[in-house]
């Protein structure tokens, strides 16, 4: 993945952080090993900085890398709802406390596997359709709809909004967040039925004003 | 998508929303300064190949934007609130608009966001204190200095009362600004036993930036 796409990213980090701490651009120059110019263009979004110095701009500045992968686990790991992060081949990057005690397993036990392994089965796959559309290049802004989960001794009624989250370092992944609600209860069933699904096509591009 | 002839301003557009020159633009796009400014006086309309990754470019950029993160919001079916470093408050969902709107259909967009947070003390770091939610700019908050903040609240209302853990996040967005993302999700809960009526803020915790992830 290019990162320069972050230069404004970049721009504000670096001239906030300087501000804060009340270093001048020569002495954060200092810091990185680069030219005062170099910090200069960087604050300017002229450019964004090379991997190298992202990298010991990431240590300096103290991991503070808002949108990073690392962050939005982190994120999604510390929810106090019920939320779910997932890469591109739909396994589970992370699991909020609340979504680890509803599938009652720890979330140790769900990371790195198939976010399908702990849903009932489904048909038809309307989310697998829209990862084929394009839902990891920016091909829309959501996806929700209702889910029943039937797991056979007990049904679980939600709403399910899939929200893409672009990263510099990871392309864009997707997070998850269930509301629950009162619904019916189908002893004995076990499957997921979906109803009201809806994919919103990323429209933000051409509103550039 | 744009068609053929609207190249020129949809690629100026974004690399301007971008706060990007041509010569940076060009080098993200993997093309010459040149190039960027054909297309952009629409003496030259990008091959298919380069048109498709513009668009993907473009797409991606565009779910990093203030006005992506706005009808996120919008759209959540949680409570979710974005507020501005002002704290003005920039979108909210239903739900908020349910629980935090002052219920005369007035909207919560433009409202000032610690005005509907009850004032309560803030400590970080074993220093640093803030007594309301209204300094959230003075701790950094919107400069990536704090990684979130954790409100436990009460909410006692006419309809009902419920436990709410709620979250604010600071989301980094393609604009150069930081917004705050809050999501709450609440528990229903017995009604206030002396019937008192409104929300209780039980504790704050915040994180700043610096502490890493383990603890």
């Amino acid at each position: 993945m290019t990162d320069a796409r972050f230069v404004n990213y970049w721009a504000s980090f670096v001239s906030s952080y300087r501000n804060l701490h009340n270093l001048t651009q020569d002495q954060l120059a200092e810091r990185l090993n680069v030219s005062q110019q170099t910090v200069s263009r960087w604050e300017a979004g002229q450019q964004a900085p090379d991997p190298r110095s992202q990298a010991t701009l990431r240590q300096v500045l103290g991991e503070a890398d808002l949108s990073s992968k690392k962050n939005w686990i982190e994120r999604v790991r510390r929810a106090s709802g019920h939320e779910v992060l997932v890469d591109s081949r739909l396994y589970l990057l992370s699991v909020s406390a609340a979504m680890a005690q509803t599938s009652d397993k720890p979330p140790e036990q769900m990371i790195g596997k198939p976010y399908a392994k702990f849903l009932p089965p489904s048909r038809p796959l309307l989310v697998e359709k829209a990862v084929e559309d394009g839902f990891f290049e920016g091909a829309f802004s959501r996806l929700s709809y209702g889910a029943q989960l039937n797991y056979g001794h007990v049904t679980l009624n939600s709403h399910v909004d899939v929200w893409p989250v672009a990263t510099p370092d990871a392309g864009v992944l997707m997070h998850v967040v269930m509301t629950f609600r009162k619904g019916p209860q189908n002893p004995g069933q076990n499957n997921l039925v979906v109803s009201d699904f809806v994919a919103v096509p990323n429209d933000f591009v051409g509103q550039a004003d | 998508m744009p068609d053929d002839n609207k190249w020129a301003g949809f690629v100026r557009a974004h690399r301007l929303a971008q706060n990007m020159n041509q010569t940076a633009f060009a080098q993200l796009m993997g093309v010459s300064q040149q190039t960027v400014s054909r297309w952009e006086s629409g003496s030259q309309i990008p091959e298919p190949a380069m048109q498709d990754k513009l668009r993907a470019q473009l797409s991606i950029t565009a779910l990093n934007s203030v006005a992506y993160w706005r009808s996120r919001v919008q759209n959540a079916a949680s409570i979710d609130v974005l507020i501005a470093s002002d704290m003005t408050v920039l979108a909210a969902s239903k739900r908020a608009e349910k629980l935090l709107g002052a219920g005369d259909g007035s909207a919560l967009e433009g409202a000032k966001f610690h005005t509907l947070v009850p004032d309560h003390e803030m400590t970080m770091d074993g220093h640093a204190k803030i007594r309301s939610i209204e300094e959230l700019n003075e701790i950094g908050f919107f400069d990536g200095l704090i990684r979130s903040i954790r409100l436990q609240m009460e909410w006692h209302l006419a309809k009902g009362s419920c436990a709410c853990n709620t979250d604010l996040w600071p989301v980094m967005t393609s604009d150069q600004v930081i917004v705050g993302h809050f999501v709450g999700s609440p528990v229903p809960i017995p009604a206030d036993e002396n019937g008192y009526q409104g929300i209780r803020v039980l504790s704050v915790s915040v994180r700043l930036n610096k502490d890493g992830t383990d603890d």
